[in-house]
């Protein structure tokens, strides 16, 4: 994720993955089941097939450096994406996903970039719009490795490997069965970054549940986004246009 | 200074809590968000805490912001490093009684008087000329609407502990000086040769930008020309998010023009944003594979990758890049990384060696700390904090030379992409 990449340096200590419990390995719950308890905790696979598309406003802050500024995050079926970031000052960072191996990204600072890689490999999993209802086909492996607190929650914590090798960990809330948090090094064109993120305030909205605040945690730094409206299944549900000198990059790629 | 983000810290000044109390939470808040932010390796523990036990008297009796700032810098201070500040309003006592003696006052009026100027043998010289206007390159400034320049030097120079800063203060106070608002007069008393003569200098408007917090708002420069028929010439002034655009119209004017090789100027760049050393130095380095340096935070280490636009707005011809003294942080990173992968040479004098990522915390009492995050390094691996990027060819900048009309440092690069030595 671009935002990532700009917050790394805002006192980006790394926060420890939380430490499992020891508890024995009968005791603990299949991963897999774990993600499919999270699917019909949000309101199950049919309600969240039943929709293909969905828009959110909302802000996103850095509370230590007194920054906060307006976002909005499209998806769309089956792997449509893009979000926009207008940073105070600054001008506005966009990343997209567009289909068909088309992953972009775009800030004022270091201007246009197609992603390539392990980016675009990243950026397209996480445009999945069905991804809570995929897992079995986005992961190979699902190993649940333990009891562990994670956003003030006792959860259950799931390593799980996507088709590509990458892994990341999950954190199930031992009440709810939602996903209440997510380690991993996410992939950039300038290396891996870590991410720690809190899942907070899940509400309803077309008869499934999203998170409305996420949290990612560094050191003494966090990130927070926070999701104030949210539209289901808008009849114009578009991505903006590329930007033009996104399409030039595009047009240079296929020469 | 390599900031990842510009931010406007807004002051969160605790008005319920008695006042020590609050400087206390402000002294505790600082010296745990160092050791909590700080690289490994880059601070001893045992050191650091002594630090707070030393300091934590002087800290208790501290009864307002005022008093608790000399406590924090020497916190900072201890450090031994670059980007460790604290800042309120962004200027230091010595810097704030000159500008108090400006004539416009306590900030520039919008205006841009056209030149940049250096602290030489204790004077400030007009070294660089941005537009037509009454100054020749190598004056003495003398005195700004009668108030006369020289104490505003010494006040700097004996009231300033790093001799950097005092240098960065000196050229920005005099420019501040004659920054009036546009299109109005200052009169300015500059020595030349023997003469002393007074110029009516008439401003214009001038785009403000908060640097990387050095003092305060200054005038944005980005200056692109043909300076022989197939070099073009391009300078800028900060690495902050409107020079992205400006560089890259300006390359492809200069390339229009015939520019087949380029002299980048940044000379006084104080730097600003680290990541665009990946969109600017995309430009130079088509190769989405190299890196112009690394990013070593608690996170890991970020290369800083070349960001190339479309294959056929990428330059190829040969590129010197000119730095100086007072080429900071970003602006090193962007030399030496060039430098380090061959892509360019670079003639000067050796850069500031201030090169740490930082960033901008608002603190419980209003005022703003500056804490590195990491250390910058050049793609070979080799730190510049403290060190600089060392020119390939040194020239150093003299009065004299500058008087005759001519910048030895252009004339070098300039006889190097001619095939000259």
């Amino acid at each position: 994720m671009i935002l990532l990449v700009l917050l790394a340096a805002c006192a980006p200590k790394q926060q420890p993955a939380a430490s499992p419990t020891e508890t024995a390995a009968a005791a603990l719950p299949d991963g897999k089941a774990l993600f499919a308890r999270h699917l019909e905790a949000i309101g199950g696979e049919a309600a969240l097939r039943s929709h293909t598309n969905m828009v959110q406003h909302g802000t996103l802050s850095l509370p230590a450096q007194s920054i906060t500024g307006d976002m909005e995050i499209l998806a769309g079926a089956p792997d449509l994406y893009y979000f926009e970031f207008d940073i105070p000052h600054l001008g506005s960072v966009e990343e997209g996903y567009y289909g068909h191996g088309l992953g972009w990204q775009k800030d004022p600072m270091t201007g246009p970039a197609l992603k390539r890689d392990a980016e675009l490999e990243d950026v397209a999993f996480r445009s999945r719009f069905y991804a809570d209802a995929e897992y079995a086909d986005l992961y190979t492996s699902f190993q649940t490795v333990g009891h562990a607190t994670w956003a003030g929650e006792p959860c259950w914590q799931v390593t799980a490997t996507r088709t590509s090798g990458r892994s990341e960990t999950h954190y199930f809330s031992e009440a709810t069965g939602l996903r209440v948090g997510l380690q991993a090094l996410v992939p950039t064109a300038m290396g891996d970054i870590g991410a720690n993120l809190e899942l907070y305030d899940y509400r309803e909205e077309g008869g499934f549940k999203t998170a409305r605040r996420l949290v990612d945690t560094k050191g003494a730094n966090q990130t927070i986004l926070e999701t104030t409206s949210v539209t289901i299944d808008d009849p114009n549900f578009a991505l903006p246009p590329l930007p033009d000198d996104v399409k030039a990059l595009v047009d240079a790629q296929k020469q | 200074m390599a900031l990842l983000l510009v931010v406007s810290c807004a002051a969160k000044a605790r008005d319920r809590a008695p006042r020590t109390s609050v400087e206390m939470e402000t002294f505790d808040y600082a010296w745990r968000y160092v050791k909590d932010s700080v690289p490994e390796g880059q601070v001893d523990p045992v050191a650091w805490q002594k630090v707070y036990d030393d300091l934590l008297p002087r800290a208790k009796a501290a009864d307002s912001p005022d008093e608790l700032r000399p406590v924090l810098s020497d916190m900072l201070r201890s450090l031994g490093q670059s980007h460790y500040t604290v800042l309120s309003g962004g200027v230091n006592d010595a810097l704030s009684e000159v500008l108090a003696q400006s004539p416009q006052a306590h900030s520039m009026g919008g205006g841009d008087p056209g030149v940049d100027v250096r602290l030489l043998d204790h004077r400030a010289i007009v070294t660089h000329l941005y537009q037509p206007g009454p100054f020749q390159l190598g004056d003495a400034i003398v005195s700004i609407e009668g108030k006369t320049v020289a104490p505003w030097i010494v006040r700097l120079e004996d009231g300033v502990e790093d001799a950097w800063l005092a240098s960065a203060y000196t050229r920005y106070v005099v420019v501040q000086a004659m920054a009036a608002a546009p299109a109005e007069h200052v009169a300015v008393v500059v020595e030349r040769g023997t003469d002393t003569r007074t110029l009516d200098v008439t401003t214009t408007p001038a785009e403000m930008v908060q640097g990387p917090g050095l003092a305060g708002p200054e005038p944005l420069h980005t200056e692109a020309r043909m300076i022989s028929p197939r070099v073009g010439y391009l300078l800028f002034d900060h690495f902050l998010v409107p020079v992205m655009d400006r560089f890259a119209s300006a390359l492809a004017e200069l390339r229009g023009s015939g520019a087949e090789s380029l002299v980048i100027d940044v000379r006084g760049n104080p730097g600003g944003l680290v990541l665009m050393v990946r969109g600017i130095g995309g430009y130079l380095v088509g190769d989405p594979d190299k890196s112009l340096g690394t990013m070593t935070t608690q996170a890991g280490t970020l290369e800083l990758t070349a960001n190339p636009p479309p294959p056929a707005q990428v330059f190829h011809g040969k590129v010197a890049v000119l730095v100086d003294e007072l080429s900071a942080s970003t602006a090193e990173v962007f030399a030496a990384g060039l430098q380090a992968i061959g892509r360019a040479r670079v003639f000067g004098q050796p850069s500031a060696g201030r090169a740490l990522p930082s960033t901008f915390i608002s603190l419980p009492n209003g005022d703003i700390l500056q804490v590195a995050t990491g250390r910058l390094a050049d793609p070979s691996g080799r730190t510049i904090e403290g060190v600089g990027v060392a020119p390939d060819v040194v020239v150093p900048l003299d009065r004299a030379t500058l008087a005759t009309g001519r910048d030895p440092v252009i004339e070098a690069a300039l006889r190097w992409i001619e095939g000259g030595p």
